[in-house]
């Protein structure tokens, strides 16, 4: 059940945008409820503390409390690392701020009904990717955390600092350690080489001869001698599993 | 005894009026700091004067006698910043030079040392003593009208650590000058026959000429710096004006939209077909204004990058396509070339408009986050491949040329990252970039 709590200084906004989250939870038959609806921020930040269940937050930013409304998001994000947040407000250039509290939308005023129920349905068809996702590897590129399942991940290949991240839809680069990844999935990935991490689970052949390993895609991935062993045996582990 | 006590207020004048007049000179008081300034040279000038008195009665036929009159002469009359900065500071090397002599021996033995009769040699302290002391009084002096004159409050850091190099280069040639000089003088008995002594003179005026050369140009630069800094302050004051009026606009169409909108769920309840009617016109016209992107271009001090937003965002507006900037900090230079870079985000934003505008409900963002060390683009449009179907963009053999040219100049450059995902229903570019390291 994901709690909703919406928080703008303005009492008719919150009026409307309740009406509307309702609204769409009625028209979508989602497991959701408004769990609190308030004009101060220190309310909402006092519910963001008490643990319980995931939560969607609309949290208003206006000019006169901008600092506020944005505080107010960086301590919900501190107390709630995986909370839906969501940010109301009538000036774009605040947008840049939800870079930062790893905001999930931004709505920018004037605020239709439309707009609030789509947000809500998006919200909802998130947490349902994430759970039929399985396991996901996340990595940072920049502002952004790049969340991508193991499943559709070919192999992965570090260059210089940047980790390329090979999916059957294209490329993902971003920051993170080769090493550490394989450590951390060693049951899922191999090492080809030094600078290649290789998905057993898309590993169509081993030429042990060429030193090579093809893919169901049908790439070959050089394999080089020192990993030749150590791959051969994950990919039997992988297979007897 | 009378003489001694003479002897002693002479020295009190040489060394304590031109540091009153120094302290004068250097002490600042907002606006009435030029009139101080001014107050220091006639205190310097008087001294120059009072000097020149005692200076002519216990040396008549001095040199140091004609150099000191036309300071004080020039000093008064000169009115030009330059001119005065320059004579004070061959004033200042004047005694120094002075000061430093008078403890060897006296002006008449100098004056007797240059026209080449022989002369006793007397010093009072070690060479290195002596060194040490003209080289750290030269040093201050350069250092103090160089920060005076480089005027550090309106110069940029790197301009001050030049300042600084360069003086720290004066200190060591100075040092190295005055030592050999000191040496020289304390430890060799000069003659006329002596065909050391000509060389002597020769160093004395050679080394003299440049001392004065190497200040010369130092203050010379520092006094155009501080020319340049006079400028840039008067176009610093304009910009803050300019700023200061944007601001307020900026928070009148704030708190104008805040109220606005405020009416928005009251109107929308209201039983008035007409009223919602001109309410959704007012609310259309003003989502003209509702963008901030002129100030947030302001940022962007990069002038290539500047330049190529000024013209898509013409392009855009063209197009009646709503465009969002969102910059977070200044955006100078970058680890790429500024040409490479704007044509990747020329190639982006071109992309981004011919996508967005087969849209329901088009829309171009461009966020830029500067980092500390990264600089981020995030080139978002309303198209979603997920949500519409299909590709956008251009058909035949111009199809994705963009992109793979885009690819290219990426290829070029190593630790750069760039992502093209979908995100709540937008299409994203994003491109990392390292920030270029300051030179200083």
């Amino acid at each position: 059940m994901l709690k909703i709590v919406i928080c703008d200084d303005i009492k008719t906004h919150n009026r409307f945008v309740e009406a509307a989250v309702q609204a769409a939870l009625d028209e979508y038959e989602l497991p959701g409820e408004i769990a609190l609806v308030t004009d101060s921020a220190a309310e909402a930040l006092q519910f963001s503390q008490t643990p319980g269940e995931l939560r969607l937050y609309f949290l208003d930013i206006n000019m006169e409390s901008a600092t506020e409304g944005l505080e107010l998001a960086d301590k919900i994000r501190q107390r709630d690392a995986d909370a839906y947040i969501v940010y109301i407000t009538a000036h774009a250039e605040y947008s840049i701020a939800g870079y930062r509290t790893k905001t999930f939308d931004f709505l920018l005023k004037p605020l239709n009904a439309e707009m609030i129920r789509e947000t809500v349905r998006r919200v909802f068809q998130d947490m349902a990717l994430v759970s039929k996702r399985g396991r996901v590897f996340q990595f940072k590129a920049g502002s952004v955390m790049h969340h991508i399942p193991l499943s559709d991940i070919l192999y992965m290949k570090k260059e210089k600092n940047v980790l390329h991240v090979y999916t059957e839809n294209g490329r993902i680069s971003g920051y993170g350690s080769l090493k550490r990844t394989a450590g951390e999935f060693s049951k899922s990935f191999a090492l080809c080489n030094k600078s290649c991490l290789a998905s057993l689970g898309k590993i169509k052949e081993l030429d042990t001869g060429n030193r090579a390993v093809l893919l169901e895609n049908g790439l070959t991935l050089s394999v080089s001698r020192h990993f030749k062993t150590a791959l051969a045996e994950a990919m039997e582990a992988y297979r007897g599993e | 005894m009378a003489n001694k006590l003479l002897g002693y207020l002479f020295e009190m004048v040489i060394y304590c009026l031109p540091i009153t007049g120094l302290i004068f000179s250097f002490k600042r008081n907002g606006k009435h700091r030029k009139r101080e300034f001014s107050t220091g040279f006639i205190i310097i000038a008087v001294s120059c004067f009072f000097q020149t008195f005692f200076l002519y009665r216990f040396y008549p036929y001095d040199s140091l006698f004609i150099i000191f009159t036309l300071f004080a002469v020039f000093l008064l009359v000169c009115k030009l910043p330059m001119l005065k900065s320059l004579l004070f500071t061959l004033l200042l090397l004047c005694y120094l030079e002075a000061a430093e002599l008078l403890g060897i021996a006296t002006i008449r033995e100098l004056f007797n040392l240059v026209i080449g009769e022989e002369v006793q040699m007397r010093g009072a302290a070690s060479p290195a003593m002596k060194a040490m002391y003209v080289a750290v009084g030269s040093y201050l002096c350069i250092f103090i009208l160089s920060w005076h004159l480089g005027n550090k409050y309106y110069l940029r850091l790197s301009e001050r650590k030049k300042i600084l190099l360069r003086i720290c280069a004066m200190t060591a040639i100075l040092i190295g000058y005055y030592i050999l000089f000191i040496y020289l003088l304390s430890n060799i008995q000069f003659r006329p026959d002596n065909e050391f002594t000509t060389y002597f003179q020769a160093f004395l005026y050679i080394s003299f000429i440049i001392n004065t050369i190497f200040l010369g140009y130092t203050i010379y630069s520092n006094i155009r710096l501080y020319q340049s800094a006079g400028e840039n302050r008067t176009l610093r004051q304009q910009m803050d004006a300019v700023q200061t009026l944007t601001e307020e606009l900026r928070l009148f169409k704030h708190n104008y939209l805040n109220i606005l909108y405020s009416f928005g769920p009251h109107i929308a309840e209201s039983d008035s077909p007409e009223l919602i009617a001109h309410y959704e016109q007012t609310v259309q016209e003003s989502r003209r204004i509702g963008s901030d992107n002129i100030i947030s271009i302001q940022k962007i001090r990069n002038a290539s990058v500047h330049n190529l937003l000024m013209s898509h965002m013409a392009m855009l507006k063209k197009e009646s396509l709503p465009f969002f900037l969102g910059v977070s900090g200044d955006l100078g230079h970058t680890r790429m070339k500024d040409v490479d870079l704007c044509q990747v985000l020329g190639i982006f934003l071109d992309n981004a408009r011919e996508a967005a505008a087969i849209t329901e409900e088009p829309q171009v963002k461009l966020d830029i986050l500067v980092g500390e060390r990264l600089v981020e683009f995030y080139i978002y449009n309303s198209f979603s491949k997920s949500g519409q179907g299909g590709a956008p963009g251009k058909s035949g053999a111009d199809r994705g040329c963009g992109l793979i040219y885009a690819d290219d100049i990426l290829g070029k450059y190593k630790n750069i990252i760039h992502n093209a995902y979908e995100s709540n229903g937008q299409f994203v570019q994003q491109l990392i970039v390292e920030k270029q390291a300051a030179i200083f």
